[in-house]
C-alpha cells in the first residue's frame, strides 16, 4: 500500500504493423548503405598532385593553349629516330665502360687486401672492418657553370607552401 | 654499395667478427716495409661541356618536348599583342586599348629580361672564366678530377710519387694515411677517406746496399680520399719538396712506368 505513486502511469503500447517495421528497418539499412557507399567512393579517389595536376585556368583556356599540329617531314622523323639508336648505343657503351671500371677497381682492392694480408694479419683484420662513418655518403656534384667569388646573393627566403593531404 | 660487401671480403669479415675488440696491431714481422699512401682527388667542380652527339640529342629531345606542350602565358600575351597591333594599326582602336598599348608588351618585356641576363653576365661571368694556370693550385682543371703528387724523397732519391709514409707500430693503415695528409698537406684541407681497405698496392725492392732493418723492399698501400672543401690549400710539410694537382692524363707523363701501371688500376678517369 506504501508504492510510490509519483510516477506517470504507463503509456499503453500501441500495437505497429510488422509491415510498418519492415519498411522502417529497410529505410535505416538502405540509408547506411548509401553512406557506405559515399565513403567508399572517396577512399578510393588519389591525393592530387599539384605539380601534375593542369591548373584549372589552363583547362579553360584549352582551345587557345593547344599549338597546332606540324606534319613532320620524313627525312624529319628518320633523323630523330637515327638520333635515338646512335645515343642508346652511346648510353650502353658508357654504361659498360662503368660497369668495367668498378671490376678493375673491386680487383685492385681484394689484391692489396690480399697483400696485406700475407704481411700483416692485424693490420688486414683491421682494413676489412665496416666504415660506419662512410654511408651515408654525401657528396656535392658538379655545376654548369663555375662559381663566382664574393657573389651577394639577393635577399630573400624560401616558404614551402605544398599542401598536405593526410 | 653492394658490391663492397661481396665475395671473399664477406666470407673473411665473418671469421673476423669476434676478434672486434683488438688492441692496436703490434710490431709486423715480415719483410717488406709497409707504406701508407694517400691518393688525393679533387672531383670536378663544373660539368664538362657537351660533346656533339650529347647537343644534337639534346636539341632534339628539347623540340620534342615543346612540340608536345601547351602554349606557356608568355606565348599568349605575344599573340594577343600582335593581334592588338594590327587592330590599331586598321585605326579601329578604342580607349580601351589604347590603354593596352602604353603597357609594356610581351616582347618588350622579353627584351629587358635578356639584357638583364647580358648585364649579369658581363659584370660576373668574365671574372670567372678566366682559367686558373697554376698547375699548384687546386682550383685549375674544374671540368676534370684531379690527384696530388708530391716530390718525396724515396730512398736516395727525390721523385713524384703520391704521398707516402712508412705504417708505425700501434695504429692502423689508414689512420697512418690520416696522419700523412696532415702532415704532408697541413690541416687547410678537409679530406674524406673512402673506407677501411686500401685501393691498390705498389711493391718494390730497396738496392742491395741499402736493405737495412731486415727489409727487401717496401710494398705501399693506397687510399682513397677526396677533398672536401674546394678553396683549401696545400701546406707542404717538411718532407715535401714540391706539389702539384694533375689530371689523370697527366700523371703518365709525371710518374715512373711502373708506379702509373698500379695507380692505373684503381683511378677512375673522368673522360
Amino acid at each position: 500500500m506504501e508504492r510510490d505513486c509519483r510516477a506517470e502511469p504507463l503509456k499503453k503500447k500501441k500495437r505497429i504493423d510488422p509491415m510498418i517495421i519492415r519498411q522502417k528497418e529497410e529505410r535505416r539499412k538502405k540509408k547506411i548503405e548509401k553512406m557506405i557507399r559515399r565513403l567508399e567512393k572517396n577512399a578510393g579517389q588519389l591525393k592530387p598532385i599539384d605539380e601534375l595536376e593542369v591548373p584549372h585556368a589552363v583547362v579553360q583556356q584549352m582551345d587557345i593553349r593547344k599549338r597546332q599540329k606540324v606534319t613532320m617531314r620524313e627525312e624529319v622523323a628518320e633523323q630523330r629516330a637515327q638520333l635515338t639508336k646512335q645515343w642508346s648505343q652511346y648510353k650502353f657503351e658508357q654504361h659498360q665502360k662503368e660497369v668495367t671500371v668498378l671490376k678493375k677497381i673491386i680487383v685492385a682492392r681484394d689484391q692489396a687486401l690480399e697483400e696485406l694480408r700475407q704481411e700483416s694479419e692485424d693490420l688486414w683484420l683491421e682494413a676489412i672492418q665496416v666504415d660506419h662513418v662512410l654511408l651515408p655518403f654525401k657528396a656535392k656534384g658538379p655545376v654548369a657553370t663555375s662559381p663566382i667569388k664574393d657573389y651577394d646573393t639577393p635577399d630573400g627566403e624560401y616558404y614551402n607552401i605544398t599542401k598536405k593531404w593526410d | 654499395m653492394a658490391l663492397i660487401l661481396r665475395g671473399s671480403v664477406r666470407a673473411l669479415q665473418a671469421a673476423a667478427q669476434h676478434i672486434a675488440s683488438r688492441s692496436m696491431s703490434s710490431v709486423a714481422a715480415g719483410k717488406w716495409q709497409i707504406v701508407g699512401s694517400a691518393c688525393i682527388t679533387r672531383p670536378p667542380v663544373v660539368c664538362p661541356p657537351m660533346t656533339s652527339l650529347e647537343q644534337q640529342y639534346y636539341e632534339m629531345i628539347t623540340t620534342i618536348e615543346e612540340e608536345n606542350s601547351l602554349k606557356s602565358d608568355h606565348e599568349i600575351r605575344v599573340e594577343q599583342d600582335r593581334i592588338n597591333l594590327e587592330i590599331m594599326k586598321t585605326g579601329e582602336a578604342d580607349e580601351l586599348d589604347l590603354e593596352e598599348a602604353s603597357k609594356q608588351t610581351a616582347i618588350e618585356f622579353e627584351d629587358s629580361c635578356l639584357e638583364e641576363l647580358k648585364s649579369f653576365e658581363s659584370t660576373h661571368l668574365d671574372k670567372v672564366n678566366h682559367e686558373v694556370k697554376d698547375i699548384k693550385s687546386i682550383n685549375r682543371a674544374l671540368e676534370r678530377s684531379l690527384i696530388l703528387v708530391v716530390k718525396q724523397k724515396v730512398g736516395a732519391a727525390e721523385e713524384w710519387v703520391f704521398p707516402h709514409t712508412p705504417w708505425q707500430p700501434g695504429e692502423t693503415l689508414r689512420q697512418t694515411c690520416e696522419r700523412l695528409v696532415q702532415e704532408t698537406c697541413g690541416s687547410d684541407l678537409k679530406v674524406k677517406f673512402l673506407g677501411n681497405a686500401p685501393c691498390g698496392f705498389y711493391k718494390y725492392k730497396y738496392p742491395k746496399t741499402v736493405r737495412k732493418e731486415g727489409f727487401i723492399g717496401a710494398k705501399v698501400f693506397f687510399y682513397k680520399c677526396q677533398v672536401r672543401n674546394k678553396d683549401g690549400s696545400v701546406i707542404p710539410g717538411t718532407n715535401i719538396v714540391d706539389h702539384q694537382w694533375l689530371t689523370q692524363d697527366e700523371l703518365d707523363t709525371r710518374l715512373k712506368q711502373s708506379y702509373a701501371k698500379s695507380i692505373s688500376k684503381f683511378l677512375v678517369s673522368d673522360r
